[in-house]
């Protein structure tokens, strides 16, 4: 059970690392490189991520006969508590749990949780990046995941963050195959 | 348990539907008039939103005593079926299902998923507006639910969309308060 927990697991952040937003939309600057410096200096990673505790939410089929069989969807809670903050780096604690949702009828289970936790950590940074004479700055997250069923497995991934107004944030995800889809993953402060 | 339930449905689509983006992240174009009106001529609706099925996750905590109570989360999955599709306009009919999932185990109840779904359509368009001497392209989102349980109940809002990479979009949410927040809408295609 663990190791098939871990291979959808595996699947839904190997999805997730390897995406991108469009264009520049996930950069809080793109332009003159000494305005950028100054944007960096200015936006500080602490003013940018402001809350203490954030909530998000993810959607993932991972391209299983039983998904499809039972029109399954894995609905991925993600609960983030923060544990050091500074202006340079601020690190939060991270809780994943899954539930199951099926749209068809007995034999498949309508809504069951996944017993067993994915939990680590995330550092966001703010980071500067120039091309071709043009600076971007953008939040980046570093996460560092385990399985509680499976201590050998872990994940480690990168990817930038969209910010949103109001605090919330998003991390895209890649794109949909035949079986296989992710959501971005929607954040939210929590107050 | 109806009257909770659209309750918390008023609430999060009221939230979805005074949330924008930070600046113009929400925009596919943003600067001289005249290529805008060129970009939005060749970058049609239905080339932007090419999957006839997106699946979409957003989580909700609506500020109830309960829901403090037990630490809860609303976690809604909503799918969105094509009806109906142009260079003008690209239509979807909605379903939107509910779980209730809660951090408080012991208390409370195990994560079930609602006894009503909500139902409605979704209209997306390509938009132009000028601010100053400058011009944005961007993508609309005019949303329309009604819950059968109570047909009196009706919710409608109207959002920009952030378009992400490989067809994922997000319709972003209001900021939390103290003992409620909404994470954005977050959208990927189904192949």
């Amino acid at each position: 059970m663990a190791n098939r927990r871990s291979a959808r697991a595996a699947l839904a952040l190997a999805a997730l690392g390897s995406a991108q937003a469009a264009q520049a939309e996930n950069a809080i600057y793109q332009g003159e490189c000494n305005r950028a410096y100054q944007v960096q200096a200015s936006s500080t990673i602490d003013k940018l991520v402001m809350h203490k505790k954030y909530r998000a939410v993810s959607l993932h089929r991972f391209g299983l006969d039983r998904e499809k069989e039972c029109d399954t969807d894995t609905v991925t809670h993600w609960t983030m508590t923060e544990t050091s903050r500074s202006s340079s780096q601020v690190t939060f604690d991270v809780i994943m749990l899954d539930t199951l949702i099926a749209d068809k009828p007995a034999p498949c289970e309508r809504v069951k949780v996944w017993n067993d936790e994915l939990y680590g950590n995330v550092t966001f940074t703010t980071k500067l990046e120039e091309k071709n004479a043009i600076c971007e700055v953008f939040v980046q997250a570093d996460w560092d995941m385990f399985d509680a069923g499976d201590p050998e497995w872990s994940s480690k991934f990168t990817n930038r963050v969209l910010m949103l107004n109001a605090g919330s944030m998003v991390v895209a995800a890649s794109g949909p195959t035949a079986n296989e889809y992710n959501s971005p993953i929607a954040i939210t402060g929590v107050k | 348990m109806a009257a909770v339930r659209i309750a918390g449905a008023v609430l999060a689509l009221s939230a979805l539907a005074t949330g924008q983006t930070a600046k113009a992240e929400n925009a596919i174009y943003q600067g001289e008039c005249s290529r805008a009106y060129q970009v939005h001529a060749s970058n049609t609706v239905d080339k932007l939103l090419k999957y006839s099925t997106y699946k979409a996750a957003s989580l909700q905590r609506f500020g109830t005593e309960k829901e403090r109570q037990c630490d809860s989360d609303t976690l809604s999955v909503w799918t969105l079926k094509q009806t109906q599709r142009s260079t003008a306009e690209v239509n979807f009919a909605i379903t939107l299902k509910d779980i209730f999932v809660a951090g408080n185990t012991a208390e409370c109840q195990a994560p079930y998923v609602s006894s009503n779904s909500v139902y409605g359509t979704v209209r997306f368009t390509t938009k132009v507006e000028q601010q100053g001497e400058l011009c944005e392209v961007y993508v609309l989102s005019e949303w329309v639910l009604n819950d059968p349980v109570d047909t009196k109940w009706i919710g409608d809002f109207t959002n920009r969309v952030v378009m992400l990479s490989h067809g994922s979009m997000v319709v972003a949410s209001s900021a939390p308060s103290k003992g409620a927040h909404s994470t954005p809408i977050a959208i990927t295609g189904v192949q």
